[in-house]
This record gives structure tokens, C-alpha cells and sequence, in this order.
């Protein structure tokens, strides 16, 4: 499937990260480790081959906080096979970051 | 989707404000999104800590580093920017190119032809001076020459071979050849062939071996050895169906049997005998018997490949060191002393030497071409700019940058420059074809020439360049002009800066037009002069063909009866006037030369003249006028006194105070009898028309010591002499049906053929020339009528103050005729410095030959003024009313 070539281990750790249910680029900077320097780069490229989407939150919550709406980012099906690809290729990818099922859903989207 | 600006800023937040900061270099069309994103994810973190207050500082300091990152991703979205702005460009270009189809049409052309030519040109010159010759290491391969009398060159002997070849330690291998037409027989119909008869280091010294079968061996090289032969694949599929079992089989060459023991590999191009498609060895006697035998003719061509890390320089000292120290071993007759060294070329130089002026001139032509056509598109853009300087105005009014304008600009003459790449391939394509058709005969490597991966390559580099030089002037030009008159840029005011730039470069345009038009004035009025040369004899009517004995079957009996029976029977041919034979023909190529003696002489010393052996009645039917004493006739055979006739040059080189009718002279070997001068008749040119050669001797066939097995018939036919080809050919099969006739053509195109490289160029020069003067007449018109439509207004006023018409018209066409007499004085000035380069290809005419240059200024100053005629009209019909009413 995937014709773009092999994700970068960085980019892998991300969609790994989107797929444990980390959609917004900080979380995924503390969940990961990586710098915000690495990690938004990363999410744009990955926007732009069409492995991720991204959305606005509803303004509600963000009126809540008084701040403007945050952006989150979802896996799309090609985004989520490339990612099966990659576990085969880092074996260690998915023990890497903890499961959704063992944390709380932090946020809920709009 | 909100775009709010966060509430709770009372603070002094530096990660905020690093965002604000780096947002500014974010693309503009992101920059929105771009900062809430990064906003509301830093405000978002604030917000799940705790107040701003209550942070402490690796809380901090955290959303400071966080923030910092920001400006990697920042840096990573500069792509979209360059991106987004290119599209625009081009977009905005085609339309700006689509708004004008005129001025796009005409640009496109004018570039399609320059690339086009230079493309054509570029692809015939590269395989033959710049590429590399198709052998492996092939800057090893070197040939080897003689001293001649007065330091020509000249071939070496096959003595002198087998000593350097024996003593030499800077060469892998040597090898010496001459040509070869041997007659293949067999169950086809018999062919000639083209070949060479080489020593067994032939193949090795160009580095290729045979695809199927074997190299020759170098002891089956020796005086009676066993007949092999190497054929071309070419051949090998012609007549043998591409059949393996070729290798080892026999054919019949010149009725011997010769066994095929290579065939030589598609790819093969064998540049010093490129028609040959057999080869064989060479079989001569290494013992060197006597310094009468053929062993000690200069007759043979050298070459060698050098050992590796050897430079041609050192072989060449080796070869000197060699030929000053003789040694016991090697006996050397005072003809191949070898007193004056040898002189020692790259393969590449032998084989580019004769054709290297004629092409680099043609590639300077096409250059020049090239500059015209790329000048005369900056000057339509420079126009087209000037009708933009409101446009730029406004753009720079709404802050548009000025690298963003330059880009723009310059986006638009590459598109241009790339449209016209694209239609110059198809100019190239057909000026290709065009070029093979016209290739002289005499260009090596002729079936190189095609369009490959260099040859785009050089087309792409070409386009983009030029794409770039024909955009910077204008394009800084309009970037630069004022923004504040340019807003008021509407009207046609006159624009001081930029007509003086065209006005230049119409200037130049001129210039290399001038340098172009007196090249080709040159070398026509060098055609003209060679033309005008008389080649001895008179060439109308005459037709000519080489005929041949080939066989074991022929001795000298039947050879010399066969020839006069064909004879005889062309001249039963209706329509034949007379029909004669001679050993060589003149122009044809031929170059058979002996060296002559006369009786009294000191024996070192001798001449060098052209022998032909003719029947009697040759002088007459060719035209060769008598000066004195007798031809020769049917009475000269073998058993009457030897008689020989020699040339007008000749008996005034030997002769110049004395009867040479009478004398004695040995003609060839020095062991040879001696014939008595009965005649003296004109010159006749034999190597071309140029050439100062015309010592000859003319003897009958019968008294000539040696049979001709080829000659040449000569034919006067009363109407056109190509006419009675087939009949002739027909009369001599019907005396042997099985020898064959080649190189059938009329004297008259043996002459255009001695012309055909400087015709090739003329060619060349005056089409480049003729597209020169027409866009160097556009480019004035072009100027002066963007002058006229920018003066609209001041020749209005002067109208309206009373000016005449006339003197209107006068004003427009004296701006043309300074600018046309500014770049014709240029013009003659670089003509008179570069046209001396191009001397090897003048003949009879100087290369500042003032009638050329004359003539070129005029022709050039009457088209000019053509082209100043129609803006300098439209200036007098301008209404003063309507072009005052113009602001």
C-alpha cells in the first residue's frame, strides 16, 4: 500500500500515538517525548501525504477556557495503514506508548 | 472557526509573544490558522496548570521551549510559500503571454529558431569535435606520419613500420593500413566492397574486438600467409542472413578463397575507413627484400594505441630518439630516412583535423543566431514592459516586493523561453534531417549526428538560459522604474531609460547581423573565385566511372584487352562522342603520385609528380590543350620508344629556360627505364580546385611498366552526359558481365563535390545570415515604432507648432538611420576582428576583403531603412488634436 516510501520512526511514533487516541499536538509531544519542533513539522507532513486529518474543536469548549478553539488530528484509513505497516516494521512501536484503554479519555471533542 | 485573541494576556506571556513573532515569517494565506493553533494549544496547557501567576518557573519555561519549536514548524511551511507564489506567477504569466498572442507568437518563434539552429548545429558538431571517439580509452589512440619534401606529411612505409614497431616501448600496440576494394563473388551477384588491408595490431590499436569468431593473429601476418578476413555485421546480415556459421566458412574474394574468421560488432565505427566492411591482413614480406619492393612505398597509414600513462608528448620523444639513432639492424633508404622524426596526432585531432574550422565557424554562426534572436526577444520584452509600468506601479503601490516583480518577470521569458525550446526541438529535429542531407562526404562521423541525451540536454540548459538573459534587463528595468510616474503611466510619455537600452541593443543586434552578413559575403565570393578556377579540361558533357578487373583470370594480357574492348564499346554507344581511359581521374580523389627523375640529375634529387596512365585519345576528349611537341597515340606501344608527356608546371619547374621536348626522365623506381618528353600539355587540377598540385607525367597504358587493373572511362556525350549511364554500363557488361562499375558520376559533379565542405558552410552561414538581417530589421522597426507610439504626444506638439510632415518623417527616420549606422560601424569593426579566424575557409579573397564589407554595410543600411520607413509614415499621419487630447 504504502508507495510513499517508509515513515520515518519519528512519523511512526506520532500516528502511533493518534491511533492510542492522542490527537492534540501537545499531548502528543508529552506522550511521545518529542520536541514541539519535531512533532508539529511531523503532523503537517503527514497531513499533506493524507495519513492525517485535522479539525477544529467546537468553539463551546473553548469559550469554556477562554481561549481560541484548539486543532486535533485524526488517522484517516490510509494514515492507519501505513501505521500497520510501520508496526511491522518497529515491532516495538505499539508497546512503545501507553493503550487508550489504560488512560482516561482526557478530552472529549466538540 | 474563531479567530480570538486571548483573554487573559494582561500578563507579559513571552511564549505567546514568541508566537505572534514567529507567525510573521508563517506563508499569509496560513498565518491565521497557523498562530490559533498554536495559540490555543499554549493558552489550552495555561489553562490545566493554573494561573499564569501561580506557574512556577519549569512550568515556564516549558511553554517557552514548547513555543520555541514553533519556529521550526514555521520554517517548514516556507514551502507552501514559494509553492503558492510560483503558481501565481505562473499563472499570472500565461495570461500576461495570452493577453498578447501577438507578441507571444512572435517571441516564441523568434526564440524557436535560435534554439531550434543552435540545437541542429550543436548536435551535428558535438560526436565530431567534443565527444570522444567511440573506442575504449580512445584519448590513447594516436596516428603516426612521415616528413614528405618540404615538410608535408605523408604516409609511412611499411620498413619504417616494422622498425618503430620492433623498437618502440611507449605503444601497446601499432598497426599500419591502406584501403582495399576487393570483389565479392559468389551465388549473389558480385559486389565491390570497401575494406582495409591492415597488420594484425588494427583491431587492437582501436580497441574492439571482433563480436563473433577471432582477432587476426600476428604470425598469419607474413608474405603468403593464410587468407582471413574480418567482415561487419553489416555485411554479415547482407549476405549471409546473420548465419553463425559464417565463422570458418570460405568466400570468394577477387577469385580467391578467403576464410571468414571474425565478424565485428554492430556498435563498431570505424572512423579511419568509414564505408570499409572487411578487413584483412596486410601479408607483407618483413624480410624487406629490396628497396625497390613495395615494402618501401609510402603508401601505408600508422596508428598505435600508447600504454597506459604514457602522454603523447613522451611517445613522441621516444619516436624522435628512434628515428635519430639507426640502428645496424634496421637498414632506412634515403626516402624514409626518417632524418626530420615523425609527426605523431590524437586519432580525435587526425579525424576532426580537416573539418574543425569549418564547424567551430558554423557553431560560432549559430551562436551568433542565437544572441540576435535572444536580443530581439529582451527588446519585445522591454516594450511589452514599457506598456506595463502602470501595472508594476500599482503592484508596488500594494506592496508587492522587488524580488516578486523581478520573479515574475522573469517567470514569464522562461515560460516563453521554455515554449520556445519546445517548438526549437522541432526546429532542431528537421534542421537534423536537413544536416545529414547536406553533410559533405568528407565529415567524419557523419552518422553520429542525431538528436540524444546530450543534445537535449544542451537544448534544456539552452532554453532555461536563455529564458533567464532574455528576462533580467527588462525585468529589472520595470522593477525599477518610478513608482510615482509610473501611476501616472497611463498616457505614452516618452521613457528616457528604457529606450536607451533598447536603443543599445538594437545596436548590437545590428552589429552581429553586420558580422554575420560579411562571413557569408566571404566565403560566397570564395565559392565564386573557386568556380571561377578553370580545372585544366572541360568538364561539360563528361561523364565518368571507374572500371575494374578483378580476378585470377585476368593477367596482364586480359586486363589490357579487356579495357580495350570496354572502351571500344562505349564508344559504339549512341550518343557517346568519344569515350577514353586513364589510371586516375581528376578530382575524383584519387591521388597517385611517383616520384620522377630526370636523366642528368643529381640522383637525391627528384620530383614529385601525378602519374597518368591514359589511352591516346584522353587529352582531347577531356580538353587538356597542347602547349607543345605531340600527344600521345596509338603508335606509343610497348615495343616502340618510350614517350611520356608531362604538364605545363612540371616543364616550367624543371625546365624554365629550356626545350623539354627531347629530354630523358625516369619515371617511379629508380630501376626503371627512361622515357623521352614528346609533349607538354595544361595543368590539370587533381586533389581539388584549391590545390597548387599540377606536376604530372602522362603515359600510354602500354608503356607504363606496371597494369592497371582499375581505371577510369571518361565519356563526352553529344546531349546530357548522365543520360547514357545505363547503355554505357550496359556495353561494358556485355564484354565480362562480372567486373564491377562504381563511383559513376558527371565531371560536374565531381567539381561541386571538391566544394562540397565550403558549400556546406556557405549553406550554413547565409541562411543564419538571411534569419540575422530579418530580425535585425525587426528589432529597428520594432524601436522605432514603440518610439513613434511613446512620442504620440511630442509629435503632436510639433505639429501643432507648425512642424511639416516631412520634417516629421525626417526626424523618425534619422533616429532609424543612427541607430542602423551606429551598429554597422560596430558591426564592421567585429567583422574585420573575428572574420580572420575563419581564413582556412576563404579562398581567393581577403578576410577583410573591403568589397564584402561595402557591400554588407549598404545591403544592411537599405533593409534599415525599410524597416524605418513604416513607423517613420505612422509619424507623419499622427492627428495633433487627437494625440494632444492623448493625456
Amino acid at each position: 500500500m504504502n508507495s510513499r516510501g517508509f515513515l520515518s520512526h519519528s512519523a511512526a511514533v506520532i500516528l502511533q500515538a493518534l491511533a492510542n487516541g492522542y490527537q492534540y499536538g501537545f499531548d502528543i509531544m508529552d506522550i511521545t517525548g518529542l520536541p514541539s519542533g519535531t512533532v508539529y513539522p511531523a503532523l503537517r507532513r503527514l497531513e499533506e501525504t493524507g495519513f492525517v486529518d485535522s479539525k477544529w474543536e467546537k468553539p463551546l469548549i473553548a469559550q469554556r477556557e477562554q481561549r481560541p478553539p484548539r486543532k486535533y488530528y485524526v488517522l484517516t484509513p490510509d494514515g492507519e495503514e501505513a501505521l500497520a505497516e510501520a508496526v511491522k516494521r518497529y515491532r516495538l512501536l505499539e508497546s512503545l506508548l501507553p493503550h487508550p484503554s489504560k488512560i482516561k479519555p482526557t478530552r472529549q471533542r466538540g | 472557526m474563531l479567530r480570538s485573541t486571548p483573554a487573559r494576556s494582561r500578563y507579559l506571556k513571552p511564549h505567546l509573544w514568541l508566537i505572534r513573532a514567529i507567525g510573521v515569517v508563517v506563508p499569509r494565506r496560513l498565518r491565521a490558522d497557523w498562530r490559533q493553533e498554536w495559540e490555543a494549544e499554549l493558552l489550552h496547557r495555561e489553562y490545566k496548570l493554573a494561573d499564569w501567576e501561580r506557574l512556577n518557573w519549569t512550568a515556564k519555561l516549558d511553554l517557552l521551549a514548547r513555543s520555541l519549536g514553533a519556529f521550526w514548524d514555521a520554517l517548514w511551511m516556507q514551502s507552501y510559500r514559494w509553492e503558492d507564489e510560483m503558481i501565481q506567477d505562473f499563472r499570472f504569466g500565461v495570461r500576461m503571454l495570452l493577453k498578447k498572442p501577438g507578441f507571444t507568437l512572435i517571441a516564441i518563434f523568434t526564440l524557436a529558431l535560435g534554439i531550434g539552429a543552435s540545437t541542429a548545429i550543436f548536435s551535428a558538431v558535438n560526436p565530431i569535435l567534443f565527444e570522444p571517439l567511440p573506442y575504449p580509452n580512445s584519448e590513447r589512440t594516436a596516428m603516426m606520419w612521415d616528413f614528405g619534401p618540404n615538410g608535408t606529411r605523408q604516409e609511412v612505409t611499411f620498413g619504417t613500420y616494422r622498425e618503430l614497431a620492433e623498437r618502440n616501448s611507449s605503444f601497446e600496440a601499432i598497426a599500419v593500413m591502406k584501403s582495399w576494394q576487393p570483389t565479392l563473388t559468389g551465388p549473389a551477384e558480385p559486389e565491390r566492397l570497401n575494406g582495409q588491408r591492415v597488420s594484425a595490431g588494427y583491431l587492437r590499436v582501436l580497441g574492439v574486438p571482433p563480436a563473433l569468431g577471432r582477432d587476426f593473429d600476428s604470425s598469419d601476418d607474413r608474405l603468403n600467409g593464410p587468407k582471413v578476413a574480418i567482415i561487419s555485421e553489416g555485411l554479415w546480415q547482407r549476405r549471409c542472413g546473420g548465419d553463425h556459421a559464417i565463422i570458418n566458412s570460405q568466400i570468394k574474394l577477387d577469385d580467391n578463397s578467403f576464410t571468414v574468421i571474425g565478424v565485428m560488432p554492430n556498435a563498431f565505427e570505424n572512423v579511419l575507413a568509414p564505408s570499409a566492411e572487411i578487413w584483412t591482413l596486410l601479408q607483407y614480406d618483413s624480410t624487406l627484400p629490396s628497396l625497390q619492393s613495395r615494402e618501401w612505398g609510402h603508401h601505408l597509414r600508422m596508428a598505435g594505441r600508447l600504454k597506459p600513462g604514457i602522454r603523447t608528448d613522451q611517445a613522441k620523444q621516444e619516436l624522435d630518439l628512434i628515428a635519430q639513432s639507426q640502428s645496424a639492424e634496421f637498414t632506412r633508404p634515403a626516402w624514409a630516412s626518417m632524418k626530420q622524426g615523425l609527426i605523431l596526432n590524437s586519432l580525435q585531432e587526425e579525424v576532426t583535423r580537416g573539418v574543425k574550422p569549418a564547424l567551430l565557424a558554423v557553431l560560432g554562426a549559430v551562436f551568433l543566431v542565437l544572441a540576435i534572436a535572444c536580443v530581439n526577444v529582451t527588446n519585445l520584452l522591454l516594450a511589452r514592459g514599457a506598456q506595463r509600468r502602470g501595472e508594476f506601479a500599482v503592484r508596488a503601490a500594494l506592496g508587492a516586493a522587488r524580488t516578486r516583480m523581478v520573479r515574475q518577470l522573469l517567470t514569464e521569458s522562461v515560460l516563453l523561453a521554455l515554449l520556445g525550446g519546445a517548438i526549437g526541438m522541432l526546429v532542431a529535429e528537421f534542421g537534423v534531417q536537413a544536416l545529414v542531407a547536406l553533410v559533405p562526404p568528407g565529415i567524419p562521423r557523419a552518422s553520429a549526428i542525431r538528436l540524444d541525451g546530450a543534445v537535449l540536454a544542451f537544448a534544456v540548459g539552452m532554453t532555461t538560459l536563455v529564458g533567464v538573459v532574455v528576462g533580467l534587463v527588462p525585468s529589472l528595468h520595470a522593477s525599477r522604474s518610478d513608482l510615482h510616474t509610473g501611476l501616472q503611466q497611463n498616457s505614452l510619455r516618452t521613457a528616457g531609460g528604457h529606450q536607451l537600452t533598447r536603443r543599445v541593443l538594437v545596436v548590437v543586434e545590428v552589429a552581429l547581423a553586420i558580422v554575420l552578413l560579411v562571413s557569408s559575403g566571404l566565403l560566397l565570393r570564395s565559392l565564386q573565385r573557386l568556380f571561377a578556377i578553370s580545372p585544366g579540361f572541360n568538364a561539360s558533357h563528361l561523364l565518368t566511372m571507374q572500371v575494374q578487373t578483378s580476378g585470377r583470370r585476368f593477367d596482364t594480357d586480359t586486363t589490357r584487352r579487356f579495357f580495350a574492348q570496354a572502351v571500344e564499346a562505349a564508344r559504339r554507344v549512341p550518343g557517346v562522342a568519344a569515350a577514353e581511359l586513364t589510371s586516375q581521374l581528376p578530382l575524383s580523389g584519387e591521388l597517385d603520385e611517383y616520384g620522377v627523375h630526370f636523366e642528368g640529375d643529381d640522383p637525391n634529387i627528384g620530383y614529385s609528380a601525378l602519374r597518368y596512365s591514359v589511352s591516346p585519345g584522353y587529352f582531347e576528349t577531356m580538353g587538356i590543350p597542347l602547349r607543345r611537341g605531340r600527344l600521345l597515340t596509338t603508335q606509343d606501344l610497348a615495343d616502340k620508344p618510350l614517350a611520356v608527356v608531362i604538364s605545363e608546371s612540371l616543364s616550367k619547374h624543371k625546365f624554365p629556360d629550356q626545350d623539354p621536348l627531347g629530354q630523358r626522365v625516369q619515371l617511379g623506381p629508380s630501376d626503371g627505364p627512361l622515357h623521352t618528353i614528346v609533349g607538354v600539355v595544361g595543368d590539370v587540377k587533381q586533389a581539388s580546385l584549391a590545390a597548387a598540385q599540377s606536376d604530372a607525367f602522362y603515359t600510354t597504358p602500354d608503356q607504363w611498366r606496371f597494369v592497371d587493373n582499375v581505371l577510369s572511362l571518361v565519356v563526352r556525350a553529344r546531349g546530357g552526359a548522365a543520360a547514357v549511364t545505363p547503355q554505357i554500363r550496359e556495353a561494358i557488361w556485355s564484354v565480362d558481365k562480372d567486373q564491377p562499375i562504381v563511383r559513376v558520376a558527371t565531371m560536374d559533379e565531381l567539381l561541386a563535390r571538391t566544394a562540397a565542405e565550403r558549400r556546406f558552410a556557405l549553406i550554413l552561414f547565409e541562411a543564419f545570415a538571411l534569419v540575422a538581417l530579418v530580425l535585425a530589421a525587426t528589432g529597428i522597426y520594432g524601436v522605432l515604432s514603440g518610439s513613434v507610439s511613446e512620442r504620440t504626444r511630442e509629435i503632436g506638439v510639433r505639429l501643432a507648432l507648425g512642424a511639416q510632415r516631412g520634417q516629421v518623417f525626417g526626424l523618425i527616420l534619422l533616429q532609424g538611420v543612427r541607430l542602423t549606422l551606429s551598429g554597422v560601424g560596430l558591426g564592421l569593426l567585429a567583422a574585420w576582428s573575428v572574420t580572420r579566424f575563419l581564413t582556412g575557409l576563404f579562398y581567393g579573397v581577403s578576410a577583410t576583403d573591403p568589397v564584402i564589407f561595402g557591400i554588407v554595410a549598404l545591403l544592411l543600411t537599405v533593409v534599415a531603412l525599410l524597416a524605418c520607413y513604416l513607423p517613420a509614415r505612422r509619424a507623419t499621419q499622427v492627428d495633433p488634436l487627437v494625440a494632444l487630447r492623448h493625456e
